[in-house]
């Protein structure tokens, strides 16, 4: 219990989380803080990938903002143990919520389903952060449009987004293969109609 | 990594609809979690992603525990479906295939179609699908997405360097 603490204690007053505390810009405190966490996850052996609306928020520079933090993780004790550390509480099943810092987390701990040599690299004062592929996001974003449709005008213009702004480094091929995979040939033919006009 | 454990959340999606589909009465999150064997914030995020769908209504308990049951129209076609699914593969059944996503799209496509044939007493096939992408274009003008999309591309620009494929934040 006392190592518990102190190790806490050291966590939360470590020059990278009093850093934290003063940075104004939400964005770059949650991705400074996604880089800092997932560098003491790897420390512990847990793997995690940013994927969801975070994700998208980072590959549009902040344009398509989201209230929370989809972090898929290999071990969701360790992580959730790293959280409560770091001064996160339990609000729902997998959200955790940092009112110091303003951020929300929610745990994943499905398995990818993308390619993970497709992942992308974000750093950050030497952090680094897995992040889900953009071709993983536009299939994923597609699917909830056509499939779930909770908010399908949002999934299909933030697909659309993506299209645009990787135009010149997407690997279409493997875009292809994914949208045959989950039934969205004709979405993803929709959206780089679409995106191509924009 | 192996295919299964790559489709997982569609394996996870539909133990939720068969457990509750064979439930007599309305089940907690967690205790479908634990008859299934399944990850319970998982099945909490794909019963929520059942809600917003239709296809399993909630209600809270005296202990203020939330219960979910398949509702009465996407729901009981889910139900039906699982059912007829069962009867016509009494045999052997491929699970790598059964779980893939082609599969698990198929069913669902075919879910909503019966759901929809059921509300409106249309024949099967004839409902939905390309009319709800026109719907969805049809919100924003094509020149505000425009904006918004190279918003983003300066957005990117300013707040990020490409060193080797690594995105490094400006600082």
């Amino acid at each position: 219990m006392i190592s518990l603490k102190s190790k806490s204690g050291r966590l939360r007053s470590s020059a990278e989380y009093r850093e934290l505390k003063q940075e104004k810009d939400l964005f770059r405190r949650r991705l400074y803080f996604l880089a800092f966490f997932a560098d003491k996850l790897k420390a512990a052996g847990v793997d995690a990938i940013l994927v969801g609306g975070e994700a998208i928020d980072l590959y549009t520079g902040g344009t398509f903002a989201t209230s929370d933090c989809d972090l898929l993780v290999s071990n969701k004790m360790e992580t959730e143990k790293l959280l409560n550390k770091l001064g996160f509480g339990k609000e729902d099943n997998q959200l955790w919520f940092n009112q110091e810092l303003n951020i929300v987390i929610q745990v994943i701990t499905a398995m990818y389903s993308g390619e993970t040599p497709k992942l992308r690299t974000f750093k950050v004062k030497g952090f680094e952060l897995k992040v889900a592929a953009p071709e993983d996001l536009i299939a994923s974003r597609l699917y909830s449009a056509k499939f779930w449709k909770s908010s399908p005008q949002r999934d299909f213009e933030q697909a659309v987004a993506l299209l645009k702004i990787f135009s010149d480094s997407l690997d279409n091929k493997y875009l292809s293969r994914l949208a045959k995979r989950s039934d969205i040939v004709d979405f993803l033919a929709k959206a780089r109609s679409y995106a191509s006009k924009l | 990594m192996s295919r299964m454990a790559e489709l997982l959340g569609g394996k996870i999606r539909f133990a939720i609809l068969e457990e509750l589909a064979e439930s007599k009465q309305p089940m907690t999150a967690y205790s479908i979690a634990v008859a299934r064997g399944l990850d319970p914030a998982a099945t909490y995020r794909y019963l929520k992603e059942f809600l917003e769908f239709g296809i399993v209504e909630s209600e809270a308990n005296n202990k203020n525990q939330m219960l979910y049951k398949l509702s009465g129209g996407a729901g009981r076609a889910a139900d039906d479906f699982l059912h007829s699914l069962k009867q016509s593969t009494a045999g052997v059944v491929d699970l790598e295939k059964w779980i893939s996503s082609e599969a698990q799209a198929e069913r669902m496509a075919k879910i909503i179609l019966l759901d929809k044939s059921i509300k409106s007493n249309e024949p099967l096939g004839k409902s939905l699908k390309t009319t709800s992408f026109n719907k969805i274009v049809s919100k924003r003008v094509r020149g505000e997405l425009a904006a918004l999309v190279k918003s983003s591309q300066i957005a990117f620009k300013e707040k990020f360097i490409e060193d080797n494929g690594i995105f490094v934040l400006k600082m």
